[in-house]
């Protein structure tokens, strides 16, 4: 049981750069593998390629031997950098909580999810705690993979070591695979059972010499 | 309005933060507090208040590291110290300058040339205008000053030629250089980074730090506002650490070393042994919320040393050793 990537080319146009040039990529159900490479090297897209929200150029992704399925629930969930722009501003935090299942109590106490947030508006509430939510959203049982997107990145430390302290607990009891994305090679160190480092297509190795 | 006075006596304790033994700090944060009203639904209103009894210090020759966490509101206090915060911003507490109280008039005539603000993004800059132009100081327009541009733009390594180009035709290391420039341009003595580097590549990243250090080693005072501690403590000489509001501890570099035994707030500690490289040890619970905040410390729901003294009335920011820290507990 993996998700994979097999040879993926991707750019972003009919003419644009390479952002993926045949990039092979695979996450074991209940591993941890991290993706780590400089800013403007592709983990973003590769990370939306495998999550299905953008459809590779050439290549394949797979899950459990299977393509992505084009509707209803996907096993492969992503959560994102900026938890802000991934709540609908428009949504109390209750409703979006439950978008895909209904979290147990527990999970929301591991993750201090304070009861009175779910009354509250996204703009109320810090990105740390923001994050949680979006956290517990993708945790349910038909969730097989995540994709965390420097999940943690514009958070602070502790809300960083609770919130991945919650996923791995999670992961070693649901058996989700997990890829995380990151440019924080302590992170990837101390969390992955395994770290691929991203070459990336033409366009990142234009981003390092514009650098 | 009164100065601060600098104690004078040797080895006098200050009773209050910010009164140094050296006279007047560049900078100087007393009680700062912002606060809004936020609309709900329809018309009703609540009050929240994102910075509440701020105090901190800089002295030129110095960086200091303001941590905070994103959306904390901690680039509240750079546009506080800059006079641009929104007008439905309720500012109570003290600000000064070399030790004269900052009014609004008085920030209108140091902001762009004295006080400098190094922003987030490229986005700060005018879409429209070259950038050779608008990096220029307020009011200055001549042949003089635009040489200075393109001798400072040389020692960052941009080309006389990119005074030419429009925002959009820079890299993210080129955008990130401009800006540092403008502030260097303006000849401001103090320089105001808020979050200088996310998104950057890691070249570009240790490049922009080591010129605002590189600045404070000039001379100048540098307020580096950012959420990432590692980033803070790679150039800073002291570092504030920002929590629901307020400094909680301001302390040395050096004080994060080990296990953080020389840290005295439990929630700087807290920070320095939830990173990755110090045990990656969660801390339980969350900020309050900014429209009811607790009557006493601040940190006191999440603390692991609270009493209930801590309810009571917010403990005052007082000097230990070679810092200053917002604990009562604190020894």
């Amino acid at each position: 049981m993996r998700l994979e990537a097999r040879e993926v080319f991707f750019r972003y146009g009919k003419k644009g750069p390479w952002v993926l040039e045949g990039e092979s990529l695979s996450v074991p159900s209940g591993r941890t593998v991290g993706l780590h490479g400089p800013s403007g090297c592709g983990k973003t897209t590769f990370g939306r390629v495998l999550a299905g929200y953008l459809e590779p150029v050439a290549g394949q992704v797979l899950v459990d031997g299977n393509p992505l399925p084009s509707r209803g629930y996907s096993p492969v969930q992503m959560v994102f950098q900026h938890p802000e722009k991934s709540v609908n501003p428009r949504l109390k935090l209750g409703l979006t909580l439950v978008e895909s299942w209904q979290p147990d109590a527990d999970l929301l106490e591991e993750l201090c999810i304070d009861p009175t947030w779910l009354d509250r508006w996204p703009n109320e509430l810090s990105a740390g705690e923001l994050q949680r939510i979006c956290v517990a959203r993708v945790l349910g049982p038909r969730t097989r993979y995540i994709i965390a997107d420097e999940m943690t990145t514009m958070l602070d430390p502790v809300t960083q070591a609770l919130i991945w302290k919650v996923v791995l607990h999670r992961k070693d009891i649901q058996g989700f695979g997990l890829l995380v994305v990151s440019h924080d090679a302590s992170l990837l160190d101390l969390i992955c059972d395994e770290v691929h480092e991203l070459r990336g297509g033409s366009l990142a190795l234009a981003a390092q010499e514009g650098a | 309005m009164e100065t601060p006075v600098p104690v004078n006596a040797a080895g006098d304790v200050p009773e209050r933060y910010g009164e140094t033994e050296s006279g007047a700090p560049l900078l100087e944060a007393r009680g700062l507090s912002i606060s809004f009203f936020q609309y709900d639904r329809g018309l009703r209103r609540r009050r929240i208040t994102p910075i509440i009894g701020l105090d901190l210090t800089l002295e030129r020759g110095e960086v200091l590291a303001v941590i905070g966490s994103s959306g904390s509101g901690k680039s509240l206090l750079a546009h506080a110290v800059l006079g641009i915060l929104p007008s439905n911003a309720e500012v109570g507490g003290e600000l000064f300058f070399e030790g004269v109280p900052l009014g609004a008039e008085e920030q209108a005539e140091l902001r762009g040339r004295r006080i400098s603000l190094v922003p987030q993004s490229v986005n700060f800059l005018d879409p429209l205008m070259r950038v050779g132009s608008q990096v220029l100081p307020p009011g200055r327009r001549d042949e003089e000053a635009r040489d200075r541009v393109k001798s400072i733009f040389k020692r960052y390594h941009l080309e006389a030629e990119d005074t030419l180009l429009y925002p959009f035709q820079l890299s993210g290391g080129m955008a990130r250089r401009v800006l540092v420039a403008t502030a260097v341009i303006s000849g401001a003595d103090l320089i105001i980074a808020d979050e200088p580097t996310p998104g950057l590549h890691p070249v570009v990243v240790r490049e922009t730090l080591s010129h605002l250090r590189e600045l404070a080693d000039e001379g100048k005072g540098v307020l580096l506002i950012t959420h990432d501690l590692e980033e803070g403590l790679s150039i800073a000489d002291r570092v504030g650490v920002f929590y629901a509001g307020t400094t909680v501890e301001i302390a040395p570099v050096a004080a994060f070393a080990g296990k953080g035994e020389r840290l005295r707030h439990p929630y700087t500690r807290a920070l320095w042994q939830a990173l990755p490289r110090n045990g990656f040890r969660p801390l339980a619970g969350s900020q309050p919320p900014l429209d009811s905040l607790p009557p006493g410390c601040l940190f006191q729901p999440r603390c692991p040393i609270s009493t209930t003294e801590c309810l009571e009335e917010k403990p005052a920011l007082r000097k230990l050793g070679d810092g200053w820290v917002r604990c009562i507990h604190a020894a």
